[in-house]
Parts: C-alpha cells; structure tokens; sequence
C-alpha cells in the first residue's frame, strides 16, 4: 500500500496471498480458512464456530454491502441509439423510393429480410445465451480482480471485526464476532489485515450450518495451508494490486469521525426496520423528496415515516424515544438498507444514530450478545464516504496534544488493544480530554477505530507503516488548514470576534449561542448557537449565516460555529486552570 | 524506333551547347516522334529550348537533319564520343584516376593493356587503376591475367590501407587464390595477436564460433576495432563476414571507427556486396555528422589536426558514390551480364537490397524516406539527382507520381526481370514504388504469369494484391498432379493465403488423399495454426473416403505419433483424433493416457471417446478418473465420462458420494447426467448424510431435483431429521421445502417444536417468504398450538413477534391465529389483546 502524503492520497492497494479462502464440507465437519494479505503483519486465529448460521448471514450481509451500488447512472441506450440511427437511414433511402414499383419491392424485401433476421436470431438463441453467461463470468471474474472487495480484518483480544466498504463507497459494514462465538481457540496473533473474499467463497459460505462442526482458520496459507503464520518462501498463489480512488482511506477515517462524535441514539425492534424495508421493496418512486423521517416525540413510539407517500410506520413500544426535546430528522438514501435485509430476521435489536437531517446515520443490529453488524449510510448516496463534502472531523473536538502524548497514547492502545478512555488516561497519567483528542488523532491517522456498541477505542492499523507522532499531528494540522472553516474559525477567535452571550449547563454538555462577526460579509454580525457534549463534539449547531440556512451541517458546520466551540473551550480550559 | 539524340558545342557562339534529340510521342500515335531543341551555356545545364511535331517517323527524321545542317552551317561541331583511353595519358593525376575509373567501367578494346601502362606510371590514383584493372580484366581473363596479377598483388602487400585494399579486392576479383592466401597471411599479421591467434586456430566455415570471436573482438578499442573489422572484411571467409555484419554498425561513425567503416564501404561497391551495401549507404544517409570536430593525428606527417572526420562534404560523397555506383552497375555491368549469360545481375541484388532498405523510419516521422537518394537513383530519371546538395524530403517524393516499370531509369533491365521487379513489393515500402507495381500488376496480366511460384508467394504477404496471387496460383494448380510443397508453404503463410491452400487442397483432395507420405509432410507445419488448417483439409478428403480406403493412412499416421511431446503433432493427432472411432483397439492405454493430459480439447475427447467405447475403458482409469473427468471444461469429455461413469455405476454405487458432488458441479450437462445416473442406484446407498449433501446445494437445479428424489422416497428417510437440518438452509425453495416437511413430519410434542422456533420465527419475519408457505406456517403453528398449553405458549411467543407487522396480508392471518390462541390460553402474555364488546 502507497501512501502518498498524510491527508490520504493513497494510490494503490498491494494484496499477496499465500493460499486461496475457501471452505469445505466433509462427513466430519466443515472448514472455513480465509487467507490473510502477507504484505501485512502477521495476523492469524483459529477456533470452532460456535454459531456458524450467525456467522455465516454476517458474512452474507458483509458481502452485499460490499457488492452494493446504488448511485445512479444514466443508462446507455446503445441498442436504441443504434435503433434510431437505422430509422433515420430508413427514412432517406424510402425519401427518394417515390414509384410504387419500387416501394412493393422494397417492402417484400425487407419482409424476407426480418423472417432471415428473425431465423437467425431463433437459430442462434443457445449461442447467444451462451455467450451471455459467458459474459456475465468473465465480467464477474475481471471485476472481483479489480475490486476493493477485500474486507479489512482486524483480530482484537476480545473479539474479530470484519469492516469494507460498498462499491460506490456511500456504506460502511462492520462485522463483530465475540470470542464468546468461538470454542477450542488455539493460535491467535491480533493485527489488522485483508482477507481474500470471492464471490465463489461467498457462495460456499451458504453452505455453513449448525449441525457440521465449522473449523473457523484466518491465517495466511488460507484453504491450501494447514500452516496459520505466513511462510515467506511459499508461492504466492494469488496477488492484485487495487487502484484506490484518492480519499478512499480518507472514507474510514470520515466513518469513525462521525462515530466518535455524540449521535442522537434510538433503538428500533426489528420488525420496525423489515417494516420499512419491506415496504421499500414493494415500492418505487421517481418523485422527490426521497426521504425517511425520523419523528421523535419524547415519551412516544418512534414514528417513521417514507416521503414522497407519506406512509407513517409507527415503531413497536419497546422504540420509545427517551430525548427530551421533540425534532423531525430526514434522510436520503435509504434503499441502502436493503443491505441489511439478511440480518434483521435473525437479529435481536436494532440501534441507530443519527447526526442530523441531510447527515449521515450509523444502523447497529445486535445479533445477540456476541455479534454485531453496523451499517453506517452517508447522508445520501451520491455524497459518499470518500468524496462527499460533509467534514465531520470538524464537529468533533481538538484539544492541543503533543507530539510525545500522541505517540504515548499510541504506544499505550498497542500494547492494551482496546481500552476505555479513563483507563488510558489513569495509565497515563493524562487528562481525559487529552487522551479523547488523541485518539480522535489516532482514528484520523487510521491507527485507531471507535467501536460504537462499547463507546471504547480500539487500536486498528491500517498501514502497514510505522507511526510517526510528529508526522500524524502535521497531517491532521494540514486537514484543519485545508478546511477553510477551520482557518476562518481560528482567525475569528483570535481577532476576538466572537463572543459568548449565553452560556448554560445541560444533559450532557452545554448549550451556547453567540455573536460573531460574518465572515462572508453579507451580514455585519451572525447568531451561532451550539450544543456541545461533554467532549465538546458538536451534537447539534444553527447559524444566521448564509452558509448554514442554506445546507445546515449537510456540508458541515460554519466558521461561526467552530469559532464558537473555539470560544467555549477556551473558557473550559481557563476554569480548569 | 528509340531516341536519337545528337549534340553539338561552339567555343565561339551562344549557346554554347545544343542538343537535338528525337523521341517518341506515344499520345499522338504509334509512329509519332517529336524532335526536341535544346541549348545551354554548359552541356548538363540546358536552360532553352522548342519541342517540333509530332511528326511521322519520315519527316521526324527530315526534321532533325534541316536542324542539324542548320547549326552545322553556323559553324557549330558535332560532339563525338570521348575517348577514355586518350584521357589516361592526362598531365592530371585526377583527370587520370577518373578517367582509369571510367575505361574500368566501359571497358573498351585495349583497356587493360592501357591501365597497365598507366598503373606503371601512377602516383597517388593507382587504387584508382588497380580498381579499373580488375573491373576490365574480369572481363578479359585469360588475356592479361598474370600482368595485372602481378600489379595488383605488389599493391596488396603495401601498408596504405587504400592500396592494400584496391590491390586485395583486385586479387579476390580475379580468383587468383595464391595471392589472396599472401593477403590473408599478412592481414593476420597486422591484427591483435590474440585476435590473430583465436583466427588461425578457428574454423571459417563453421559460425558456432562466431560468439567466441564477438567477444575477443569486444574487448578491442574502438581504432582497433576498426582495422580489425576492415580486415575481417577483407578475409571474406563465412566466419569472419558473419562478424563484420553483426558488429560494423555499432560506432560506425565514430571518429576512431570511420575510416575503416569506409574502406568496407568502398570494398563492398568494389565486391558489389548488395547486402552490405545497402545497410552502410542507409546509415550515411540516415546520420548527420556530429557537429564537433575531433584531434586526430595525420597518418602523413604524425601532426595532430582538427578535423571533421565525418563530415558533411563526407557524408555527400558517400551518399553520391552509392547512387553513382548503381547507375554505372545499370549502364554498364547489367549489359555485360546479359551479354555473358551471368544470371547474377548485379545491378538488380544492389538495387533490390537498397529499395529494401527503405522503410518507414521512426527516427524521422513523417518525413519517412529522409535523403532517398538512392530512390532517385533507381525510380526517377537521373537529371533529378541532387545527391548531397539538396534535401530530397519524404515530403517531395510522397508527392511524386506513380512510378511504373516503363518510366523508371533502367527500365529494360527490371521489364527483362518481372521477378525482381515484383517481389519489390515485398520487400520494400516506399510508396511510389509499390503503387507502381501494384499498377503494372493489374493493367499489365502478363507480368503476374512470368513471375516464378517463389515471387508469387511472397505476394500473398501484401494485402493489395495478394488477390491476383491467389488467382494466379489456382491457374498455375494442376488438380491431378497436386504441388504439395506449395500447398504447405501457403498453409505456413497469413490466413489469405491458408484459405487458397486449403481451397487448393480440397480440389485436388482425390489426387493425394491415399498417400500417407504426403499427407504427413502436410501435416508437418510449423505453426499450430497451420497444423491445424492442414488437418482440417485432410480430414475434409478423408471423410470423403470410406473407412477401408482411409485405414491404410491413418494407422501409418498413428504408427509414427510418438508418446512424448505429442503438442508438437497437433495436425495430425487432431486427425487421428477425428477418426479415433476407426480404429479404437489400435490405440494403446499409454497413448489414450498421454492423450488425456494434453490441454488440447479434440485428443482429450477422442481418448475419452475411445475408453468410452471400449467394454473396460472405466478399468483402465479408475472410477475417480472418471468422476474428475464428468467435471472437465470441455462439453465432449464430460459427454463421454458419463458413459464411462454409466459403465462402472455398479461399483460407483458401493460409494456415491462422488456422484452427489457432480451432480452439484459447474456444468449443467455433467448435471443433468448425473441425475439420471443417481436415480437408477438404490436410495439407501447414499445415506442421510449424502442426501442432506444434496438438499444442501445452493444451486437451483440440484435443490429442486433433491425435492423430487426426496419426495419420491420419503418412507424411506428420517424426515423429522432432514427438517431439522433444512431448517438452516439459506435459500427459500428449499425453506419453503422445510415448511413442507414441517407440515407432516415435526414430531409431536414441545421439545420438537422448541427446535424449530427460530425458523418460524425468522419465516415469518422473512419480506421474501412465499404467502402459501407463511400460510401454511401458520396453520401448523395453530394445530400445535392448539394441542397442549406448553406448544401453545410457545406459537403465541412466535406469533407475537412477528405481530407488528406492517403488512396487511401477513398481519391479518396472523391476527387470526393469535386471536384462536389467546383465546384458548388467555394468560398467555401477548401484545394482542381481546376485549368483548361489553368491556370496552
């Protein structure tokens, strides 16, 4: 893997694989060994699965996220293009046809010339179909060669998780299998890696069941190898280098930015959400808006309801909404959940987290106690993960960590794995707000993740090269000075044009509004109001400026509102001092 | 009639110089001439003139003699002829090297007796008359050999490298095999001692010692190199030219190299070495002289100068000598060839190798044929020729007209050669050229029939006319006496050319079809392509033979395959393997084996074909063979495996399994054939486990045929069991299957229904669920619920979380159940509740 400069401009992605995934059945039991990308540490687990009927629908809604598209294009009509061309030239050959001699003949031919067509086509209709699976398996086999399909895998004290991204880069999935899952676990080295994931191994996958006894392997011999640790003088049996688009890191990163920040949390059962889907399904529409509305009244049932038909879903009465302030949150994108049409039969309750209309939602569905799956849909499809505007890492906060306490941190989430906040910072001997901006630094950097159904960091490499504090800590000032909010915002707060006007204590943080002075100079002052959490992350933000009338946090907050944030954490930190 | 041209010169009026001539003016008719007056102040720059006529031959001529009498009566003279010899008696030692040069070439009577005397007498333009010498007594041999022998080999042991080489390459002209030995002992001596060494020791015949010399000759330094090079030349043994052509062009120009790179040079015009003269006048004309001049020290005086070795006065002279050369070859050698029977026209090797050499070049671009000189030499009339003072780009001649063999310089010589003149086409690109050609070969039909069957061969490798080659070559075909060996030669050519041999062969097919020795040599091609175009033909004429008539051939065929490398013999074991089923017990196990592993598709059929025709085919390899071979990519193998699956079913029953994991292979066919096969062994064969296997297949076609089976032979299966275990299958038909079997076969109690609860949960949450299966779900959930307390606290639990359904047709039912059973066990918890009319 290249890594070009520390924002994430990565050029390619390099897999090498000793041995091939696969899974086999056998009167004994059954055996699924995945192959683990060589280039990267060396990560192995073995064990019996437990539950493989859990594992084995994870897999399977995994996969579709992975094969998901659902960004839309034009079609191309070559065959009518092609179609109205012959009519144009149709026409000028008949143009001149004027005696009637030669329009009978014309007509006889043409007749003669549709019955051979229509012969031909009758003739060849085994070929053609032929010819279309043909097509359809080499298209199959030259796209999976090219596609970022590999799943990251990363192997946790405490349990695995498998994260990919979709083909048009808007979802985000997280399988999480709990050691609870696995018996007899014999070798095990954490890391994170890639594993070879095929279609053909996806098909194989559906033949997991409960009554075979299933050999879970993940090691670098994959199928052919009995061997876990990889044998560096081995053949290779299968490499690919992947073209990444520019960013596509950059999409994990956004996905645990928005994770790490404080998300309106509401729990659905799930017949809610197959209610939803199953409605999605039996119903299309071309007319606007598009959207899911999430009507939360405190004390009541969750009421969903699918724009443009109006239809209202009332949730179960185990989804009541426990917030305290009754909102109306949209949005966009929601064919996406379709994905997860494989796992809500099976899975026991659903949580979702939603930022704010236009934002993107975070989708958790517990598969008992052991297992989970998280999908995490970007505002809509087209504003995907990786290139879509939305900023999220400038709602969340940003205290001044050094070089040393960054690479302290680091060292000290390596060594534990996953850890709560106040432990590290009890290890460390660090404030909690310190060790909070760390790790978001760490998780921007991608040498950390944010697992959302324990609310603790874990570490997670994505590179396979060594952590440089200094180097992290440059990347994520070049990000802010990229982001022309965040100059502004600094500008402001140091010219002291913003001032706080009420400042109060709330639930879980505080509440602020403001003055400030407007950057884009349409008005001579704007009104920022904040809510901010107990990490100071941004949970919900208005502004009378224009930018934020206009899009809201769609394309994340304003300068007002970070020079507002700016303001309140400066006096946070003079009270503390 | 050809032109007549006569000219007259005054030293005292203007025009100096005048020229009448007579030509022929093809446009006014047959026997139509103009008469042309032109005049100039010097005789190769006639600057005025009138053109007369057209007359009829008659008055032409009459015409011509008023001019002449005219200019004659004005007190101008006739030019006569010079006389060559007279110059070489010149006070100028130039004048007399150019006009040694000149008799050398038009050898008149008493040329040699004439340079002898002059090279008795000669200073610095000896090699000059050593040059003539030779070139005249060439002709005369016999006459003056051991005079000019004499001269030429005192020449040869000079050390002036121009000396030594007129005099070597004189010797070497007149075959005189003493002398040369002399030269060769002597050249030795000059060389590296370790060069000369590794020579003497080396045969010059055999080029398996070419690497060995190359890298002695490597290891020299660039001066050395050179002399080295020259001197190879000058050896001319097969080993030692073999050297000079792979090694001369690298450096050639350089200032240590070049003037040895020149003395090849002028010994190849000396030897009229096509070859490499060719490749050197395309280097000068491709090289520009480096900008820079270079220190050198004088061979004369020991001085060192500045000087430009290559330089471009150099270079212009190179370039002119080549095009001067070839037009003396066609004005004078070319005559003397035909005029001495001599086959080997040396004017038509040099121009043929110089045409060949002009190709588009990727150095220049557009401007493809940079000075061409050598061009305007051969195919435009010879006024044009500016060599070495004009730039003659691609540009111009892209522009020029057509050139056809009528119109180019030494017409007579190429219309007297048809085989040179077209197989230009395939050797050259210049365009003119090959569009001139190609115009001679469609307006003129006679020039296609006199061209031999080599040239019409290589015509079938140019897209433009490579029709007429086919056309020509079927009329020159006799059917009855069939020339294979051109056959074959088209079958190794392009696919124009495969489809005339195969044409060709196909007509002919009764003529050579039983001659197995000629079959095979058509069968022996070097491409895979070709082989297997050659078998197809011969297929094609076997088929037409009855089986009799074709055994003979085929078992000589099968006689000579070898059982190694068989790859090789791609045209004739595709042959073998069409007629395979002729002669089934001719062919051993070992080859059908060797047959089997080849990745080629027709031999790994025919072998399967034959074991499958064979009573014990299965026996010879083994029923797991078998089983992998139903699984094969190619349709034909798996076709003929299952026969020899079908043949061993008696041992294939005692174990099935490999059976059920082909009927859940890739191929449909393979499938469809397995099916069959597992239907005629006994159910009880395969076993709960391999039957599970089945129903456990995630592909359509087998899960739908393991309903079947299953259904057939219900009674005979635990189908309490398979329900347990298709419970967990993913797919809905085969659910849908479970429901089925859930309806009939769950055994009673609670226990039983505890083990399938997750299912009909999952079932009736499932969008996909067919509304027959969730139905009859539902029903089978009321019956058990209905038939103890226990069973019916667990079908409300089941029923009530599914009870928030959106779905009016799911919840509806649902309701209905839920109702009958909160009724009957009204303390069962359940979000459902029933309120009588009266309470609410």
């Amino acid at each position: 893997m290249a890594y070009a400069d520390g924002r994430g401009k990565l050029m390619n992605f390099d897999y090498k694989y000793q041995g091939r995934s696969g899974f086999s059945e056998t009167h004994e039991g059954a055996r699924l060994a995945l192959a683990t990308n060589s280039l990267r540490e060396a990560t192995y687990f073995r064990g019996i699965l437990r539950d493989p009927l859990l594992a084995r629908e994870g897999f399977g809604a995994l996969y579709d996220v992975v094969q998901s598209d659902f960004k839309w294009r034009p079609k191309e009509r070559v065959a009518y293009q092609l179609w109205l061309e012959q009519q144009d030239r149709e026409f000028v050959r008949n143009f001149s046809q004027h005696q009637g001699v030669a329009q009978s003949k014309m007509l006889t031919l043409r007749e003669r010339l549709a019955q051979l067509d229509g012969a031909r086509r009758n003739r060849r209709v085994h070929f053609t179909a032929a010819r279309q699976r043909y097509i359809r398996f080499a298209a199959l086999s030259e796209s999976e060669a090219y596609r970022v399909l590999d799943p990251v895998i990363t192997v946790h004290p405490d349990e695995m998780s498998f994260e990919a991204f979709s083909r048009d880069q808007s979802s985000y999935a997280r399988l999480r299998l709990g050691y609870e899952l696995f018996s007899n676990i014999s070798d095990t080295a954490c890391g994170t890696t890639n594993i070879d994931f095929s279609a053909a191994l996806h098909d194989h996958l559906d033949r997991m069941r409960s009554y075979r006894e299933t050999a879970f392997e993940l090691g670098a011999g994959g199928f052919a190898s009995k061997q876990l640790q990889p044998d560096l003088g081995a053949p290779v049996a299968y490499e690919k280098r992947i073209d990444l688009p520019d960013g596509w890191m950059e999409g994990f990163l956004n996905v645990h930015g928005l994770m790490s920040m404080g998300l309106t949390k509401l729990q659905l059962a799930p017949i809610d959400a197959l209610n939803v889907v199953k409605f999605l399904l039996a119903h299309r529409t071309q007319a606007s808006p598009r959207a899911m509305r999430f009507e939360l009244s405190p004390g009541l049932p969750i009421r969903i309801v699918l724009e443009p038909w109006n239809v209202s879903f009332w949730c179960s009465p185990l989804s009541v909404y426990t917030g305290t302030v009754a909102q109306s949150i949209r949005i966009w994108g929601r064919d996406r959940l379709r994905t997860l049409l494989r796992i809500l039969p099976i899975c026991t309750s659903l949580n979702v987290h939603l930022v704010g209309s236009g934002l993107p939602s975070v989708w958790v569905a517990e598969l008992g106690q052991h297992a989970s799956f998280t999908l995490a849909l970007s505002g809509w499809t087209d504003n995907d993960w990786v290139e879509g505007e939305g900023k999220f890492d400038l709602l969340t906060r940003r205290a001044h960590v050094s070089a040393q306490e960054l690479q302290a941190v680091f060292e000290m989430l390596r060594a534990l794995r996953v850890a709560s906040v106040e432990d590290l910072g009890a290890r460390l001997q660090m404030l909690e707000e310190k060790v909070k901006s760390a790790v978001s630094l760490l998780a921007q950097d991608g040498r950390a993740m944010f697992d959302l159904s324990t609310h603790m960091p874990r570490y997670r490499d994505l590179f396979t090269t060594a952590f440089d504090a200094n180097q992290a800590l440059k990347a994520a000032t070049r990000a802010e000075k990229q982001s022309p909010e965040a100059a502004l915002a600094k500008a402001l707060m140091e010219l002291g044009d913003i001032c706080i006007i009420a400042r109060r204590p709330f639930e879980s943080g505080y509440k602020l509004s403001g003055n400030c002075a407007d950057v884009s100079g349409l008005a001579a002052r704007v009104r920022p109001a904040l809510h901010v959490g107990g990490d100071t992350e941004i949970i919900s933000a208005s502004c009378t400026c224009a930018k934020m009338q206009k899009n809201g946090l769609s394309k994340g907050p304003c300068a007002h509102v970070l020079a507002l944030r700016l303001a309140h954490m400066a006096r946070l930190q003079s009270a503390s001092a | 009639m050809t032109a007549m041209i006569v000219r007259f010169f005054s030293m005292t009026q203007s025009p100096a110089c005048v020229m009448l001539s007579l030509e022929p003016a093809p446009q006014a008719g047959h026997d139509a001439y103009y008469v042309r007056e032109a005049s100039g102040l010097v005789p190769n720059k006639l600057t005025a003139g009138t053109v007369y006529g057209p007359f009829a031959k008659t008055e032409a001529v009459s015409a011509l003699e008023q001019l002449q009498q005219g200019y004659l009566a004005r007190g101008y003279l006739e030019r006569k002829r010079r006389d060559y010899l007279q110059a070489l008696l010149q006070t100028d030692r130039k004048a007399r090297a150019r006009a040694a040069i000149q008799v050398g070439w038009r050898k008149p009577a008493g040329a040699v007796a004439a340079l002898l005397k002059a090279a008795a007498e000669a200073t610095t333009e000896i090699s000059s008359v050593i040059d003539a010498l030779a070139r005249a007594a060439k002709q005369d041999a016999g006459v003056a050999d051991a005079r000019v022998i004499a001269v030429a080999s005192e020449q040869a042991q000079k050390k002036l490298l121009s000396r030594r080489r007129s005099g070597v390459e004189a010797l070497r002209a007149l075959s005189d095999a003493s002398g040369i030995a002399t030269a060769f002992e002597s050249g030795l001596a000059r060389l590296n001692s370790e060069v000369a060494l590794l020579l003497s020791q080396m045969s010059h015949s055999d080029l398996n010692n070419l690497p060995l010399l190359k890298s002695k000759l490597q290891t020299l330094s660039a001066p050395e190199l050179g002399l080295t090079l020259d001197q190879l030349y000058e050896f001319d043994t097969p080993l030692t030219m073999a050297a000079v052509r792979e090694m001369v062009f690298e450096n050639a120009l350089k200032p240590g190299r070049f003037r040895y790179t020149k003395s090849i040079f002028k010994r190849a015009l000396l030897r009229n070495d096509a070859w490499m003269l060719a490749k050197l006048a395309r280097l000068f004309e491709l090289t520009r002289p480096p900008a820079m001049s270079t220190s050198i020290k004088s061979g004369l005086d020991g001085q060192a100068r500045q000087s430009s070795i290559y330089s471009q006065r150099t270079r212009a002279w190179l370039i002119r000598a080549s095009a001067r050369h070839l037009r003396r070859l066609g004005n004078f050698d070319s005559n003397q060839s035909r005029r001495t029977g001599d086959t080997a026209n040396n004017f038509l090797a040099c121009a043929t190798a110089l045409l060949a050499e002009l190709k588009r070049d990727a150095k220049f671009g557009a401007q493809i044929f940079d000075s061409a000189v050598a061009a305007h030499g051969l195919l435009y009339p010879a006024s044009q020729l500016r060599t070495g003072k004009r730039r003659l780009g691609g540009y111009v001649l892209a522009k020029a007209a057509i050139v056809h063999s009528a119109r180019v310089p030494f017409a007579s010589i190429w219309q007297q050669h048809p085989d040179a003149w077209v197989g230009l086409l395939a050797v050259c690109e210049f365009p003119a050229l090959c569009e001139g050609i190609e115009f001679d070969l469609r307006t003129q039909p006679e020039l296609i029939r006199k061209i031999n069957d080599q040239t019409l061969t290589l015509l079938y490798d140019v897209a433009s006319v490579r029709e007429l080659a086919g056309i020509e070559t079927t009329r020159r075909f006799n059917p009855a006496q069939p020339d294979l060996a051109l056959c074959g030669a088209l079958l190794d050519g392009n696919p124009f050319a495969q489809s005339v041999a195969v044409a060709l062969l196909r007509d002919s097919s009764s003529a050579w079809a039983q001659n197995p020795n000629a079959i095979q040599d058509l069968l022996t091609r070097a491409g895979t392509d070709a082989q297997q175009k050659a078998a197809n033909a011969v297929i094609a004429a076997l088929n037409n033979q009855s089986q009799t008539a074709r055994a003979p051939v085929l078992l000589k065929m099968l006689v000579a395959l070898p059982f190694e490398d068989l790859e090789a013999h791609a045209g004739r074991l595709a042959v073998i393997t069409h007629f395979a089923t002729d002669y089934p017990q001719a062919l051993s196990v070992e080859h059908l084996l060797a047959m089997l592993d080849l990745p080629q598709a027709a031999p790994q059929t025919a072998a399967v074909a034959i074991l499958a025709s064979m009573p014990e085919g299965a026996n010879h390899i083994g029923v797991e063979r078998c089983l992998r071979l139903a699984d094969s990519s190619i349709a034909g193998v798996r076709r003929f495996a299952l026969v020899l699956i079908e043949s061993s079913l008696h041992t294939i029953a005692q174990e099935p399994y490999g059976l059920l994991r082909l009927a859940d292979g890739r191929f449909p066919d393979a499938r469809d054939g397995a099916f069959k096969l597992i239907q005629r062994i006994d159910f009880a064969q395969f076993g709960f486990d391999g039957i599970l296997n089945l129903c456990d297949s995630n592909q359509a076609p087998v899960q739908k045929f393991a309903r079947d089976w299953v259904r057939l032979n219900l009674a005979r299966i635990d189908a309490a069991a398979l329900l347990l275990r298709l419970q967990e299958h993913p797919h809905r038909t085969m659910q849908s299957f479970a429901i089925e079997l859930l309806e009939h076969h769950l055994a009673p109690g609670a226990p039983a229904l505890a083990r399938v609860r997750a299912f009909l949960q999952a079932c009736l949450r499932r969008p996909r669920m067919g509304r027959a299966d969730k139905d009859r779900l539902l029903q089978v959930l009321r019956g058990r619920g209905a038939s103890d307390a226990e069973q019916g606290a667990m079908a409300i639990a089941v029923l009530n979380d599914s009870l928030r359904t959106a779905t009016r047709r799911d919840r509806e039912p649902l309701l209905v159940a839920l109702s009958e059973l909160s009724l009957r066990y009204p303390k069962e918890p359940s979000d459902w509740r029933m309120q009588t009319g009266a309470a609410s």
